[in-house]
């Protein structure tokens, strides 16, 4: 029963994975031919390269940030919608869920109406007086991370609530019991339960953060470059395949890594974390 | 120690408890025993602090305790299902309240060893709970309860997970403890045997209120209710009329019952171990003044400790508790007797 799904991750996946891979390593290609030629570790090498080390790090650090941001805004409304009653649930549910169904480019373009010069914010604000020059809240790196937390905290805020929800309530009532406070109480118990959820969450909104390329293309400016779009550059304007799918692979690599990481602290079990 | 003072209990607007009045005494083992739904744990949420009374006040240790959060009352709960933190050891659990009480380290080193071997189970303070059986988490509970030396302790169903054979060690064990400690304990059951097995007093409760307070003799031999004469234990109610003569009409009979009857409907309740069964050939005796009935065997059953008789008398069963040994078979005519003092004369 499993040839077909098999059979489907290796035409869909993992073929076009090793064909990345081969091209990585290619000297060159030419447009006659589908297959790489040449051997060569230069683009590999090209990637230590300051100019796209900082690229990669700038990424890390905006993926990282929107992470600490999405688990900010997300944990408290993954913890209420847990904690709301059964009926009411699935409507809050779907209102996280109904953003993530809508198409991503709409959703940020969207979010570009809020915030360019002539946008709704600054129009407002305007028209109150409060400042008499638009903001510059578009085209850069906090709008970047405006536009990350926005499309990415659903990707949080879902595996955490199924994390939270199936906390037992009566463990919040053992620790109150015996004299710990709301505060002792989600530090010593809540808390450290929801752990794999948490890693998960933000395992997944870390991830896909990390190799967004709409967001920062549409929303960035020319400095708020991340490897998403150093890839797209790469591939469709420098129509270097081989130092795109070398970057790529790094960055293939990097999510690699993080997931590995995750799971070695038991997030990817679906038990608790290990101390 | 605790006095709960017409307090009444409404969720959404279903009655939970209505004007429970109750006192609980220093050093007592007060058991809260009926069926789900009767009352008894929201009677302990009620003063652990889970819940707030609608109407009515409860009293701690001499002071009101409505408003107090559930962290700040000097009580602790052995729950149901334990809930034991499952990412702490044994030692982090049962250490858990002191931590937060911010005692010392080394007393809470001292206190909570203690308290694990008080529970024999010093040893495995290193064990994560998950890795205990089900009597040893429940003792596990009853450390972390223990530890804090709480004015009472509340105990909700402690031993309802525990198979019958480790129930059965775990009620002397908690009784032993109990008075070991001096300790005020109020426990939930809805085992009756439970309750009459390691209680100083039973408040029985149905619908929200309690039917009868007592220690476990007076509940089971003078039960003051219908209720209380079934849930626990077996009971023939018989219903009939008080007649001139102070008795109890009861078909063609006159029953003497435990008082002097007024005219009117009137319920008693007898013990099915209480009526001796004659039957030819019997050598079982008939006392002076006692009632005797006349009637046919109807049902039979062997319940090891003895046999079950169920007779049919003018139309109506009773049942009987035969001691083991030789008894009357199927169809036999047999008599029924049984002293007026466990006639005992019960509210509807």
């Amino acid at each position: 029963m499993l040839a077909p799904t098999i059979l489907w991750l290796l035409a869909l996946v993992a073929a076009p994975l090793v064909l990345m891979l081969l091209y990585s390593f290619a000297a060159r290609i030419s447009p006659d031919s589908p297959w790489p030629q040449g051997l060569t570790l230069e683009h590999y090498a090209r990637l230590a390269d300051p100019l796209y080390l900082r690229i990669f790090i700038r990424s890390i650090l905006q993926a990282g940030l929107a992470t600490f941001f999405s688990l900010l805004l997300g944990y408290p409304l993954a913890y209420y919608i847990a904690r709301s009653p059964l009926h009411k649930r699935g409507r809050l549910l779907l209102l996280v869920v109904i953003p993530f169904w809508t198409n991503f480019l709409v959703r940020t373009y969207a979010l570009m109406v809020l915030l360019r010069a002539q946008g709704v914010i600054n129009s407002i604000l305007t028209a109150t007086g409060l400042i008499s020059e638009p903001l510059n809240l578009l085209y850069n790196e906090a709008a970047v991370q405006v536009g990350l937390v926005y499309t990415l905290l659903p990707l949080l805020i879902l595996p955490l609530y199924s994390n939270l929800e199936k906390l037992d309530a009566r463990l919040i009532s053992a620790a109150q019991d015996l004299g710990a406070g709301p505060f002792a109480t989600f530090w010593n118990v809540t808390w450290p339960l929801s752990l794999p959820g948490v890693l998960v969450g933000c395992m997944m909104v870390f991830i896909s953060a990390f190799g967004m390329y709409l967001v920062p293309d549409l929303m960035g400016g020319a400095k708020s470059i991340m490897v998403g779009n150093l890839i797209q550059n790469q591939f469709l304007q420098a129509r270097n395949w081989p130092f795109g799918a070398a970057v790529a692979l790094a960055l293939a690599g990097v999510a690699l890594v993080v997931a590995l990481l995750v799971q070695r602290a038991g997030g990817l079990d679906g038990g608790e974390v290990r101390r | 120690m605790v006095e709960f003072r017409g307090v009444s209990k409404t969720f959404d607007s279903t009655e939970a408890l209505n004007d429970l009045t109750l006192n609980i005494r220093p050093g007592e083992f007060l058991t809260l025993l009926g069926p789900s739904g009767c009352g008894k744990t929201t009677t302990l949420r009620l003063l652990a602090g889970f819940e707030e009374p609608t109407a009515g006040e409860i009293w701690l240790a001499g002071r009101p305790v409505q408003g107090l959060p559930a962290y700040k009352r000097p009580v602790n709960t052995v729950f149901q299902h334990y809930a034991l933190f499952p990412h702490m050891t044994v030692f982090d659990n049962v250490a858990f309240g002191l931590r937060m009480q911010k005692v010392a380290p080394a007393e809470i080193r001292r206190r909570v060893d203690a308290a694990l071997e008080l529970v024999r189970l010093g040893d495995l303070g290193k064990r994560r709970p998950q890795e205990l059986s089900g009597g040893q988490q429940q003792r596990v509970a009853l450390a972390r309860a223990l530890v804090m030396e709480p004015k009472v302790l509340l105990l909700d169903e402690p031993l309802g997970a525990l198979d019958l054979q480790l129930r059965r060690a775990m009620q002397v064990e908690l009784r032993q403890l109990q008075r070991r400690l001096g300790a005020t304990f109020l426990y939930v059951t809805h085992d009756q045997e439970e309750a009459l097995a390691m209680s100083d007093r039973i408040a029985v409760m149905r619908g929200g209120r309690v039917e009868q307070v007592g220690t476990p003799e007076e509940v089971y031999l003078r039960p003051a209710t219908k209720f209380v004469a079934q849930f626990l234990g077996e009971a023939n109610l018989l219903e009939g009329e008080g007649a001139a003569t102070g008795r109890l009409r009861w078909g063609d009979y006159h029953l003497a019952v435990d008082r002097h009857l007024q005219p009117g409907r009137t319920t008693v309740a007898l013990r099915p171990e209480q009526v001796r069964v004659r039957w030819p050939g019997s050598a079982v005796p008939v006392g002076p003044a006692e009632n005797r009935l006349h009637g046919i065997v109807a049902e039979r059953l062997f319940v090891g400790t003895g046999t079950r008789l169920v007779v049919e008398v003018a139309g109506r069963r009773l049942a009987a508790l035969l001691p083991a040994g030789p008894g009357p078979d199927l169809g036999d005519q047999v008599e029924l007797c049984f002293s007026a003092e466990h006639c005992v004369v019960v509210a509807p």
